[in-house]
């Protein structure tokens, strides 16, 4: 997805009104800039990457209301309130938070062109993504032992269905910064582009997090009320 | 009077370029250039157009007389789901992204998409994704419940093997929807020349831009729906399976919540075609620009809210009856405001009848009786009488051939001149024109009657004393008509392309940047980078002073994209996964997970 | 804060915002505490407003996430659209498919099947065991009975009384011409719960038994039959002959 960033405009505020439609003109004669038209004045890949996670709401939603549509409808196993353990999903909710902290961060020094500290803080989220999964893989493989499988009852088709989907979106993330940390750390990234792909890294990092705050919510503390 | 002629003394860019351009069948397998890529659009859709043609014709052979057994049972069922499948997602929308790929850059005055590989790997995504769900003819049966896939005929007990073909194929086609909507939507957005605000992007592109909006939201939910059938199918889960508390009915929402977007997706650049094909045969501008664009876009906002009128048979309940009800009937105002929009453009016009006019023109009363059906759904009583009868099976066809598919070859007689430099030949055009409008209204307004005579959908036979013999023997005539068009049609292309008038820049004196370049136009498309000063760029350029397009003195430097191996195997590497996921080798899915991981990497190192 | 524009690799380096992250993050952590920790408060967790309030927590924080380390907030509103108008159909459409499940239809015959809704609205003791049962056992459900009774029945009663009781009497005695006798041992269509669930929901043809299904919903029905099945033998003064069969203790 980087190759957006080698086409967009660099020198542009994030402000885009009052940005002129002649701008494609005035731009494109320097030798080190070239002519491709930018309306907006935004660079592709972020407004890419919004209309993704536009795109993963309708995902995660579907997904979610598939949980809702059979709420309470099993017909036997497991039941959440009996194996749900909110001490653990707490521990790895917060962890989920606070990677979202050490991501603005990491995002917020790659726009000061502090490439180190970005990379300790990209590394910092990563790690934390990866705990994250590792408490998801325990809970599955005590639930599984409590008895819930996938073909179990409806609880256990549609929680696993879901909460593996967003583990694996996390997994994703996961790779994803794994991989920019590595190519920054080669020198392989363009220092004008690191901070727009960090950013843009960010940007689903962050909806990852959402999501599992929804999913916190709405599908396990709810559990817990009486 | 300015003419495009003055374009011809703009200096050719200066180009930057990573790697020399490839030659042969490597350029085709690594193109990143939108031009080359909507042409593999084009010649996938119409090749879908002619293998789902031919399903039609074998089954309407099988009905057009009573007590046939020529195809029986599940192989009917078989042809009926392929020939809906292979319609709408290998026939009609590789056209519309066809016209998508070709046109919407030239349109908006840019060199490429935002995404130029991401483009290429959802045309690749796309055609593994058609041709996986084909290979079910050699490696099972043909999945046979039905194009809308409800469950249980889908799940194991009921669906052959040939239904994992069909989720297999049905998600890579998905993903790659997804993906050219985000793609296009930023390319729509953001790549417009200079001048050009939203109220000045042409018709065809707004309604494209409209149209990439659904695709990208409205894709997710069958995906969704796709995982879980595919979860019970290959892992034993619940979803689907009654006697552990599942509600079929849980698909239904899901599949229409992406089903009727779809069908926006489906019709929108038809009425884009035709709104860009009235105005220049008619010489006037649209009537009521706005409204035409700003209907559009109303049409997909409220097409996510009106899936449950494809359920009211399945017992929602009065309260949801209603408010599907109310929904659709609202949707009905903003697809009349622009038949008005069309038929005001066509008042005291000039009108030059050509083939692409023709065609524009039936467009709107064939769509018209099509929409007036339709809005008859939107009623639950009247809907529980024509649930599932041939009166259904008349009115999409109603919208999908004589609106979509007839906009769409208005089209390809309006913008196959500007692809391959050649006209079309009129005569033959007219004949084609001629023949498939008869063959289709004798095809399908007798349908109308079949089914509100009672005869059902889906059957593969019926009794001789029915009383549906005529109008089914009327039907199989007009199908025989509509494949004879169609064939002089494609011969038309073939023989027009190499030996047809050439067609110049700007042939039907035109409206839109797309005609003042060369045709077939260049690599980079323009030589400058115009500056838009009006909703009609190019005829107010010729005809009204003070809006010429003025040629920069210098010349312009720009970057284009090169050629790429990535997004071609990274696309197969995806379909090695779901191979992989349907035959329950699951070392396949793992070689190609990691595949996709390497390629991905190597995708975002390689220079552009 | 003030909102600095920041150029994407321009020359001058925006201003940090490391300062206000960490702010967030800690706001960010209270309302998760808050949120976990007031389920554990017993004078609160059990009164009207605490899934509201988890729920209003959780769309802040929500919200925090998205306006500020997402930086849509001062962001340009191009983001804003592309990101906001599918987040509004998701949730429309989440909204959707949770009432459906509600109102949708389910098959009738085959048995009834107890789920975990069920359970929770108090009319099977939670020993009962799940799956597809036809026919219950009478001194299960006696002891359901009793249970459920301790809570009134809740809504099964509750339906009797709106809309059974026109035709079979508020005490279910039954009335002449409309609707038998629901408290002597006798039913005319059966007496198990799956029967009583199907007669309710499809009614009887050609007897003034409307089929109830179209206006009730799977849930209520449930809950009606449960108390229908509950007056049994309770045999109330002035009620019709015994009409149909005579079940079994």
């Amino acid at each position: 997805m980087s190759e957006a960033v080698a086409i967009a405009h660099d020198g542009h505020s994030h402000d885009g009104h009052g940005h002129d439609a002649g701008h494609g003109h005035d731009a494109g004669h320097g030798h080190h800039q070239l002519t491709e038209n930018n309306f907006l004045g935004l660079p592709n890949i972020k407004l890419a990457m919004w209309a993704f996670l536009g795109s993963e709401c309708m995902f995660f939603g579907s997904l979610i209301g598939t949980y809702f549509f059979y709420r309470e409808m099993s017909l036997g196993g497991p039941m959440p309130e009996d194996i749900f353990d909110v001490n653990i999903t707490s521990i790895s909710t917060f962890l989920l938070l606070m990677s979202s902290v050490t991501m603005a961060l990491a995002v917020d020094n790659a726009r000061q062109r502090n490439f180190g500290k970005m990379r300790a803080f990209i590394l910092a989220t990563a790690a934390q993504g990866a705990a994250f999964v590792g408490f998801q893989i325990y809970e599955f493989s005590h639930f599984v032992a409590h008895g819930l499988k996938l073909s179990t009852s409806l609880f256990g088709s549609t929680f696993y269905t879901m909460t593996g989907f967003h583990g694996a979106h996390v997994s994703v993330g996961v790779i994803w910064l794994v991989m920019v940390a590595l190519l920054a750390t080669q020198g392989k990234l363009n220092k004008d582009k690191i901070a727009i792909n960090v950013e843009v890294m960010g940007l689903y990092w962050h909806f990852v997090d959402i999501v599992w705050i929804i999913i916190f919510t709405f599908v396990y503390l709810l559990e817990f009320t009486r | 009077m300015a003419s495009i002629a003055d374009f011809a003394g703009a200096q050719p860019p200066v180009y930057h370029q990573e790697r020399e351009s490839k030659y042969g069948l490597s350029d085709w397998l690594t193109t990143v250039d939108h031009k080359k890529i909507g042409i593999l659009y084009g010649i996938s859709g119409l090749a879908g157009l002619a293998v789902g043609g031919l399903e039609a014709l074998l089954f309407r052979i099988q009905l057009a007389q009573p007590d046939q057994h020529i195809f029986v049972g599940d192989q009917f069922n078989g042809l009926v789901t392929m020939h809906a499948t292979t319609m709408v997602f290998m026939a009609v929308m590789p056209l519309i992204a066809a016209i998508s790929n070709y046109f919407v850059p030239l349109m908006i005055g840019a060199r490429d998409v935002a995404f130029p590989r991401l483009n290429a790997f959802s045309y690749w995504t796309f055609l593994f994704g058609v041709l996986l769900m084909h290979s079910s003819l050699i490696f099972a049966e043909f999945p046979a419940a039905g194009w809308t896939g409800y469950a249980p005929l889908t799940t194991k007990p009921y669906g052959a093997g040939g239904i994992d073909f069909w989720w297999a194929g049905l998600a890579m086609l998905a993903i790659s929807s997804m993906i050219a909507g985000v793609n296009f939507v930023v390319t729509i957005l953001n790549m417009r020349a200079p001048g050009m605000t939203l109220m000045r992007v042409p018709v065809l592109a707004w309604m494209i831009l409209v149209v990439q909006f659904l695709l990208a939201f409205s894709f997710p939910p069958v995906t969704v729906g796709l995982i879980l059938l595919a979860f019970d199918r290959t892992f034993g889960s619940v979803f689907y399976e009654t006697s552990m508390g599942g509600d079929p009915h849980l698909w239904q929402h899901l599949f229409w919540l992406f089903g009727h977007p779809e069908v926006y997706v489906l019709i929108l650049p038809s009425m884009g075609i035709v709104s860009e094909v009235l105005p220049v045969f008619s010489r006037k501008p649209l009537f009521g620009h706005h409204a035409v664009i700003f209907s559009g876009i109303f049409i997909g906002f409220v097409g996510f809210g009106v899936w449950g009128h494809h359920m009211f048979t399945s017992g929602m309940g009065p309260i949801a009856d209603a408010a599907f009800a109310v929904t659709t009937a609202i949707i009905a105002v903003p697809t009349g405001v622009k038949i008005f929009n069309w038929l005001g453009t066509l008042v005291h016009a000039k009108m030059r009848l050509t083939t692409a006019m023709l065609f524009a023109v039936t467009f709107i009363p064939q769509f018209t009786i099509g929409g007036l059906s339709g809005v008859m759904h939107a009623s639950p009583p009247l809907d529980l009488q024509q649930h599932d009868s041939y009166f259904v099976v008349a009115h999409f066809h109603y919208v999908l051939v004589g609106g979509a598919l007839t906009g769409l070859f208005a089209g390809a007689y309006f913008y196959l001149p500007k692809i391959t430099g050649r006209l079309l030949d009129e005569t033959l055009g007219k004949i084609h024109f001629w023949m498939f409008i008869i063959g289709f209204n004798l095809t399908f307004f007798p349908m109308h009657l079949l089914g509100n005579n009672g005869m059902p959908r889906r059957i593969f036979t019926y009794p001789a004393d029915a009383g549906w013999n005529t109008e089914n023997m009327i039907g199989t005539i007009g199908v025989v008509f509509q494949v004879v068009s169609v064939l002089i049609f494609f011969y038309n292309m073939m023989v027009s392309s190499k030996k047809g008038a050439v067609a110049g820049s700007d042939p039907w004196d035109a409206n839109t940047l797309e005609w003042m370049i060369p045709s077939p136009p260049p690599v980079h498309n323009f030589d400058f980078t115009p500056v838009v000063l009006s909703e009609r760029p190019l005829w107010d350029h010729k005809y009204t002073p003070g809006f010429e397009i003025t040629v920069p003195a210098q010349r312009e430097e720009i970057h284009m994209p090169s050629y790429s191996w990535r997004p071609i195997i990274v696309s197969g590497f995806v379909l090695l996964v779901l191979i992989g996921l349907l035959s329950h080798i699951w070392a396949l899915s793992v070689v190609g997970g990691v595949g996709i991981v390497v390629g991905v990497y190597f995708w975002v190192s390689e220079p552009v | 804060m003030s909102h600095p524009t920041h150029a994407d690799g321009g020359h001058d380096l925006p201003h940090s915002h490391q300062k206000h992250y960490l702010i967030v993050a800690a706001v960010l952590t209270v309302v998760t505490a808050v949120e976990i920790g007031i389920l554990f408060l017993p004078a609160v967790n059990g009164t009207w407003w605490v899934v509201p309030f988890i729920g209003v927590l959780a769309v802040f924080k929500f919200g925090l996430v998205v306006g500020e380390f997402m930086h849509l907030r001062p962001d340009h509103g191009v983001y804003k659209f592309l990101f906001m108008s599918p987040m509004f159909l998701a949730l429309f459409s989440f909204i959707a498919l949770s009432a459906l499940a509600v109102v949708t239809y389910q098959p009738f015959g085959g048995g009834y099947a107890i789920t975990q809704r069920d359970r929770k609205a108090g009319f099977v003791p939670p020993s009962a065991g799940g799956g597809f049962e036809v026919a219950w056992p009478e001194d299960k459900l006696k002891a359901a009975f009793a249970e459920a009774e301790k809570g009134g029945f809740a809504k099964g009663k509750a339906t009797f009384a709106s809309t059974c009781a026109n035709c079979h009497r508020g005490d279910g005695g039954g009335m002449p011409a409309l609707g038998p006798n629901m408290t002597d041992d006798c039913f005319k269509h059966g007496g198990s719960l799956a029967e009583l669930y199907t007669t309710i929901g499809k009614g009887v043809q050609g007897t003034a038994m409307p089929a109830w299904s179209t206006s009730m919903s799977p849930d209520a029905i449930r809950q009606a039959a449960f108390f229908v099945r509950s007056l049994k033998g309770k045999n109330v003064a002035g009620g019709l002959e015994c009409v149909g069969t005579k079940v079994a203790d």
